[in-house]
């Protein structure tokens, strides 16, 4: 009986390596009070130079913030002077005769500091929801990069807003459709606000496309472009069918003459015809305003960049800005502003995550000296068995 | 509201195991019907030590952390979507990479927990055998009860509220760029997944080089499947994603806010932790430490006889008396005379308890019959109180007859007798002197068992030997 249990016995038992025994070998790190101090005056140490740095870094860049549309926007501010009122509604816009531009505002800017660098101009936003499921939602990435829907039951994500009367939307979708149509130029003669390099360059290369159809080209005639002129021009290159030269169109874009041609116009309400004062015919949805308005924000007060001014701007500088309106933002109870601010190399201003990293650096060198001072006081002996009770919980 | 466990390894013993709310068959010398009616088979009735303080604890620990763990990530991802909604006005927009989602339980905080559940022991297996007492966490419903369960959802809720809302005031309005939507919510993503694997640094306790590879191939897959997601590949599955995260992760902002994050978040846990073990420790950080200290260094002598003093359990008394006495009679000095007569007073059982006692090496000044008597009213008590936890009343142990449950009896009868002798002082005094009333209880228990049956479990080698009738 015995021989042959152990014969059983040898057969079946478990093997006796580290793993299966679980005898690893490992670290078993205990956190004595030595680490809690030290982890806590570590990062406390760390912490309130570094916040001290980062709220120097933000009070180095200079920021002017002017409202000029929602509630609040007449106050008086010692930056900013508006005149005459920016303020629109939609009255305004029903009012105006068809082809007429609102009347523009000027808001001015005394730069009382020098601004360095590339001085980066934003509209910033109130309580305007972009981030709002069915806004997101609404919107046909395929159309953006330039496929041809003929048909409103192809396009349902962009519900509710597909079509225009009876044509379709191209693009369609609320996002596309609620482009911000404010027009901000800059006066100043001797200074110069691009409005180029503003969207990501990856949504540029792979997301916006026009339609496959879309034809342009510079106008090779003499004196400028007309219609019946570059409809001729494009005849001749058999890319636009004959039925439809009809809608070959010229335009002057970024200084030059050009002969552009979009398919289907009687069934296709297309970008450059919803924002005429915005969108050139000529880029469509390559427009770079377009791609940083379709970048959807994350929350109700957001900033867009607008511009940028590749110089610097001696204090003591009057910036006025021309500003078009069109957006209405008081039926939602809205606000508008428009930022003009440097950056520095960590970033625009932003006073609260120096503060936050100075006071959560403080805090932790606080506690250090709390938990040191309890247990210099009162310490337990590491090991202590006095704690091996049986406590009833 | 008690749980009972019933081994045997007979066919007798198979309704007992059915009923019983954990049943422990033995295989062998009587056959498989009561393996194969139980919930867990084991070759000797010696290896029922090993399964409970050892396999038991560790395996209670391991759920109960992982169950508890696995609410609190889900939750945590949840809620921040859940605080979100404050800012989208109710939409029920999301705005986590829909892959990350997709991701989050299979591949960024999968393989960490999985590992702490099954691996993870917070003391060595050879201190969870000596040191009973780390087994009450399991009978008192420590590591999962209601308040703890609502204490981790509420962890969860409130880390997601501050994952969403700080950065809010972090990164507000500056930077263009983290303002829009999918960066903002790659920001809070990336900060969920990291504190979600930090959580787990604090619940375990035992870190093997493959947990430590485990922790870096989940933070490396969340990076590596995002970079992937965003570029054109699957352009055609999530259009607005494209190029997000690479964005995100490039911007200092982004760095210093996160960093912030988890200072605040996990410096709160090691902070509490800390203290906790600092100054309001539970036995197992006690027995962690000794561990770590070199257990040799400590006296197990002490930790054993405090713990006798202090938990006059079955566990402490029964079984580990039954299987540590090798140990115990290493360490002990022999109480001859006093085994002497209470053997006398026993096999006896109508004598008065009065004794003569030979030269007992005792503590302190006390001589004479009178700390005879105390002592072995102590031991009585000693037994009697372990033979009572036996019998069931307070625990629900259930044991068949025996010779140590006789022995009870008797002793109870006798104590009664010995009830007018006052000066309970003397026994409820120093430590010293505990430690010294402990061993004698011991012996003087020992001894009675040894002399009433021929055991022959109970070895007590040459010294005692000699002083035995």
């Amino acid at each position: 009986r015995c021989c042959l249990k152990s014969v059983e016995e040898a057969s079946r038992r478990p093997e006796d390596t580290d793993f299966k025994q679980q005898r690893l070998k490992a670290w078993q790190p205990i956190l004595t009070p030595a680490w809690v101090i030290g982890t806590f005056l570590l990062v406390g140490i760390i912490f309130v130079p570094v916040g001290v740095v980062l709220k120097g870094l933000s009070d180095e860049v200079v920021e002017y913030k002017c409202q000029y549309d929602g509630s609040g926007a007449d106050e008086d501010s010692s930056d900013c002077t508006i005149s005459p009122s920016c303020k629109i509604t939609t009255d305004d816009l029903t009012a105006l005769s068809p082809g007429a531009s609102p009347d523009p505002c000027n808001i001015t800017i005394n730069v009382d500091k020098k601004m360095e660098g590339d001085v980066y101009v934003y509209y910033e936003l109130h309580n305007f929801y972009q981030n709002h499921r069915r806004y997101v939602k609404s919107r046909e990435d395929a159309q953006l990069r330039g496929e041809t829907f003929t048909s409103k039951n192809d396009l349902k994500d962009c519900l509710p807003l597909v079509e225009k009367g009876d044509t379709i939307l191209s693009p369609c979708g609320l996002i596309a459709n609620s482009l911000f149509n404010d027009v901000i130029t800059l006066q100043n003669t001797e200074i110069d606000m691009a409005e180029d390099d503003i969207a990501w360059e990856s949504d540029k290369d792979a997301k916006f496309d026009q339609p496959d159809d879309f034809v342009k080209e510079r106008y090779t005639g003499t004196g400028t472009a007309t219609d019946a002129a570059c409809q001729t021009q494009l005849s001749s290159n058999g890319d636009v069918p004959s039925d439809q030269l009809s809608n070959v169109g010229s335009t002057t874009f970024e200084g030059e003459q050009w002969c552009y041609f979009y398919n289907n116009e009687d069934d296709i309400t297309y970008l450059y015809e919803v924002f005429p004062e915005v969108i050139n015919p000529v880029e469509g949805v390559n427009n770079e305003h377009f791609i940083v308005w379709m970048r959807t924000a994350g929350l109700p007060q957001f900033r867009k960049l607008y511009g940028r001014i590749e110089q610097d701007i001696s204090e003591g500088t009057q910036l006025t800005f021309q500003i078009t309106p069109r957006f209405i933002v008081d039926e939602f109870d809205g606000k508008k502003f428009l930022v003009v601010s440097t950056t520095t190399w960590f970033g625009g201003r932003n006073p609260f995550l120096g503060i936050a990293y100075i006071v959560v650096g403080a805090i932790c060198l606080a506690l250090a000296l709390l938990f040191f001072a309890k247990h210099a006081i009162s310490p337990r002996k590491l090991g202590d068995t006095r704690y091996l009770v049986w406590k009833d919980q | 509201d008690c749980l009972s466990l019933a081994i045997g390894d007979g066919a007798n013993d198979v309704a007992m195991i059915k009923a019983a709310h954990i049943g422990i068959g033995i295989s062998g010398q009587e056959g498989m019907q009561a393996v194969n009616a139980s919930d867990y088979a084991i070759a000797q009735f010696a290896y029922l030590k090993k399964l409970l303080l050892a396999h038991g604890r560790f395996n209670y620990r391991r759920v109960a952390k992982l169950t508890l763990y696995i609410f609190y990530k889900n939750l945590l991802s949840s809620s921040c979507l859940f605080w979100y909604a404050f800012s989208n006005a109710f939409s029920g927009q999301k705005f986590f990479p829909e892959g990350g989602i997709q991701l989050y339980n299979i591949l960024y905080t999968n393989l960490p927990a999985l590992l702490l559940g099954i691996f993870d022991q917070d003391v060595k297996t050879s201190s969870a055998l000596s040191t009973p007492t780390l087994y009450t966490p399991g009978i008192s419903n420590t590591y999962f009860n209601n308040k703890l369960f609502w204490q981790w959802l509420c962890e969860a809720i409130v880390e997601a509220a501050m994952i969403t809302y700080l950065p809010f005031f972090f990164i507000r309005g500056t930077e263009a760029n983290l303002t829009s939507l999918w960066e903002y919510g790659t920001m809070c993503f990336i900060t969920v997944v990291f504190t979600a694997n930090l959580k787990i640094f604090f619940q375990q306790y035992m870190w093997v080089w493959f947990e430590a590879v485990a922790f870096v191939f989940t933070v490396g897959s969340l990076f590596a499947t995002l970079l992937v997601y965003e570029s054109e590949l699957f352009l055609w599955f999530d259009w607005e994603y494209h190029k997000v995260f690479s964005a995100t992760i490039r911007e200092q902002q982004f760095w210093v806010t996160f960093f912030g994050f988890m200072v605040i978040i996990i410096g709160r846990e090691v902070y509490a932790k800390g203290y906790t073990r600092a100054f309001h420790p539970t036995p197992y950080q006690i027995v962690q430490e000794i561990d770590m200290l070199g257990g040799s260094k400590i006296e197990e002598k002490t930790v054993q006889s405090k713990l006798r003093k202090r938990a006059p359990s079955l566990v402490s008394f029964g079984i580990d008396s039954f299987f540590k006495q090798q140990e115990i009679k290493r360490r002990e000095s022999v109480r001859l005379s006093l085994r002497h007569t209470i053997a006398g007073v026993v096999s006896d059982g109508a004598t008065s308890p009065s004794m003569e006692l030979s030269p007992v090496r005792l503590s302190g000044s006390l001589r004479g019959s009178m700390e005879g008597l105390h002592r072995f009213r102590g031991a009585a008590k000693g037994i009697i109180a372990a033979n009572r936890l036996r019998a069931g009343t307070e625990n629900g142990f259930s044991y068949s007859y025996d010779p140590e449950t006789v022995m009870a009896e008797k002793m109870r009868i006798l104590t009664g007798r010995a009830r007018k002798i006052t000066a309970d002082a003397f026994w409820a005094s120093s430590d010293d002197e505990g430690t010294e009333g402990s061993r004698s209880r011991f012996s003087s228990f020992r001894s009675l068992r040894s002399n009433n049956s021929n055991d022959s479990l109970v070895d007590l080698g040459g010294e005692e030997k000699k002083g035995e009738e």
